[in-house]
C-alpha cells in the first residue's frame, strides 16, 4: 500500500483547503478589528513608559520585570480595577474598552504612574 | 535647615536615577563601593514645580503662614506645632495632639525632605504638597478651621496683603495661594549635611567603625535598603512591616485589602532626633525598631510585606545598625520664627 494520497483524495483536499481560505477571508471581512495588544513592563519601581496611547478594545500587558512585588490599580471614571499583589516574573492583561483617559499607578510604590489615553 | 542652596543638574539627574536604584549589597570591591556611594549622594537642586516655582517673597509668606497658629480654628495651633523644627520637625509625641487636645490616631510625620516626596501623609492621600497643606488646616481633628474663615480671618490682618501681592502678585488672598506659599516653604526644609553625607563625599573617618559596619548591615543581612534607599533613605513606598494594631492605613484610603496595615516609608534623616518611631509612635527607641525588624514583625498577617523577614541579627550588629542610623543626623541651623502680621 502507497503513502501517496489518491488522486481524487488530492483534489478533495484541495477543495477543502478552498473552501477553508474562502471561509477565513469571509469571517476576516465581517469581523471586527482584532484587538491590539500593548506591553508596559514595571522594573526597579517604574514603568517601562509614563505614557500610552491605545485603541477602544486594547489591551496592555502588564509585565512585572522587577525584582519586588507591584499593585496595579487605577481608579479613574470607567476603568477602576485592582490587580492585587503582582509577584515579580508574573504578567496581567488588562482590557481598556472604552475611549477616556486612564491613570494606572502602584498602590506599593506610589512614584509609579502610567497614562492610559484610550481612543475611540 | 538648608533653604538655599546652589545646585547642578547633572547631580540632580544622578540622584533622581539613584532613587529608584536597586538596593546594593556593600561589598569590598572599589568599583562596587562606589556604586553603592554614588546610590546616597546628596541631591544639588531642590525641585519646585513649575506651576510654583521657588522666589523668597513666596518662602517668606509661606514661612509665615506656617508659623501663625491663627491659621487654627482655637488660634492656638500652627503647622509648626507639630512639625516643630526643635524635633526635626515632628512633635516628639507617640500621637499627634490636635483641636481640644485630643489625641489623634497617628504619629505626626516629619517635613524633612518633602520636596522629593511623591505622597503625603502616613496613608499617600496626597500626591503634591499644595494638595496636602489645606488638609490639617481644615481636619476638625487638627486645626480645625473651615477654609472661608481662613480666608476671612487672614483678609482681617492687614500685614498679609503686602506679602501675599509680592509673593503671587495679582492672586490675592485664596486657599490656593496660601496652600502654594506653605507648599514652597516646606520645599525648603532640607535635613542638613550630616556625618554619613561626609562619608560619602570621601571622608572616611566621617563614620566609626561600628557606623560602617552598620552601613554594610543596612545594605546587606539587615535589608533596610529595600525600602530606606536613596539619600532621603526611603523609596516612598508603602507597606505592612509588622506594627499591630487596627489602623488599616493605605489599604483603608485606596479600599484595597492588600494594602491594608500598610504606612509609607519614612525618611531617616535625622531619625535620632525623632523618637519615638511607626506610624503610631509605638516604637520607644531605634534598638526596638531594629528588634521588630529582626523578628519580621510583632505580628505576622496575610498583608505582611514580602520585605519583612527574620534576620537573625547579633547584639552587636544591632548596635552596630543603631550606630550607623545615628551618622544619618545633621546638626542643622537654628530655624527663626517670623513675626505674625497684624
Amino acid at each position: 500500500m502507497s503513502g501517496r494520497p489518491s488522486r481524487q483524495a488530492a483534489r478533495r483536499g484541495m477543495r477543502e483547503a478552498r473552501a477553508c481560505v474562502l471561509g477565513m477571508l469571509t469571517v476576516t471581512a465581517t469581523w471586527p478589528c482584532f484587538a491590539g495588544e500593548h506591553t508596559v513592563s514595571q522594573s526597579e519601581k517604574q514603568f517601562s513608559q509614563e505614557q500610552i496611547t491605545i485603541k477602544a478594545g486594547d489591551t496592555i500587558l502588564f509585565k512585572n520585570e522587577d525584582s519586588v512585588a507591584h499593585n496595579l490599580f487605577s481608579r479613574s471614571d470607567g476603568f477602576k480595577f485592582n490587580l492585587k499583589k503582582q509577584e515579580p516574573g508574573t504578567e496581567n492583561a488588562i482590557p481598556f474598552e472604552s475611549a477616556g483617559t486612564a491613570e494606572v499607578r502602584c498602590a506599593i510604590h506610589p512614584k509609579m504612574k502610567l497614562v492610559v489615553t484610550v481612543e475611540p | 535647615m538648608r533653604a538655599s542652596v546652589v545646585y547642578s543638574v547633572g547631580a540632580l539627574i544622578s540622584i533622581t536615577l539613584s532613587a529608584y536604584s536597586a538596593p546594593l549589597v556593600y561589598a569590598s570591591d572599589p568599583r562596587d563601593q562606589v556604586e553603592l556611594k554614588t546610590a546616597y549622594r546628596r541631591p544639588s537642586e531642590i525641585p519646585h514645580p513649575d506651576e510654583n516655582r521657588y522666589t523668597p517673597e513666596r518662602e517668606k509668606l509661606g514661612k509665615t503662614l506656617f508659623f501663625d497658629p491663627r491659621l487654627s480654628v482655637s488660634g492656638f495651633i500652627s503647622c509648626g506645632t507639630c512639625h516643630n523644627p526643635a524635633f526635626a520637625w515632628g512633635d516628639g509625641l507617640p500621637r499627634a495632639i490636635g483641636h481640644g487636645m485630643k489625641t489623634l490616631g497617628r504619629r505626626t510625620p516629619t517635613i524633612l525632605n518633602l520636596a522629593w516626596a511623591p505622597s503625603l501623609f502616613w496613608d499617600g492621600r496626597a500626591d503634591t504638597l499644595e494638595d496636602q497643606a489645606l488638609g490639617p488646616i481644615q481636619a476638625p481633628g487638627e486645626m480645625n478651621m473651615p477654609i472661608g474663615d481662613l480666608l476671612a480671618r487672614i483678609k482681617s490682618l492687614p500685614e498679609y496683603g503686602p506679602l501675599f501681592e509680592l509673593a503671587y502678585p495679582g492672586e490675592g488672598v485664596s486657599q490656593k495661594t496660601i496652600a502654594k506659599a506653605i507648599s514652597v516653604y516646606e520645599r525648603t526644609v532640607v535635613s542638613g549635611v550630616s556625618p554619613f553625607d561626609q562619608y560619602i563625599a570621601g571622608n572616611e573617618r566621617a563614620l566609626t567603625a561600628s557606623q560602617k559596619r552598620g552601613f554594610a548591615l543596612f545594605n546587606g543581612k539587615a535589608n533596610c535598603a529595600a525600602c530606606h534607599s536613596s539619600w532621603r533613605f526611603t523609596d516612598d513606598s508603602f507597606h505592612d512591616i509588622g506594627v499591630p494594631g487596627e489602623d488599616l492605613g493605605r489599604g483603608a484610603f485606596l479600599e484595597i485589602e492588600e494594602l491594608n496595615y500598610a504606612f509609607k516609608t519614612p525618611t531617616l534623616r535625622n531619625v535620632d532626633r525623632r523618637a519615638p518611631f511607626m506610624h503610631d509612635g509605638s516604637e520607644a527607641t531605634l534598638m526596638s525598631v531594629i528588634e521588630l525588624y529582626d523578628a519580621g514583625g510583632r505580628v505576622r498577617r496575610p498583608t505582611l510585606s514580602d520585605e519583612i523577614k527574620k534576620l537573625g541579627l547579633t547584639s552587636s550588629e544591632k548596635q552596630d545598625l543603631v550606630e550607623f542610623l545615628k551618622a544619618l543626623t545633621s546638626v542643622d541651623d537654628p530655624v527663626m520664627v517670623p513675626a505674625a502680621p497684624r
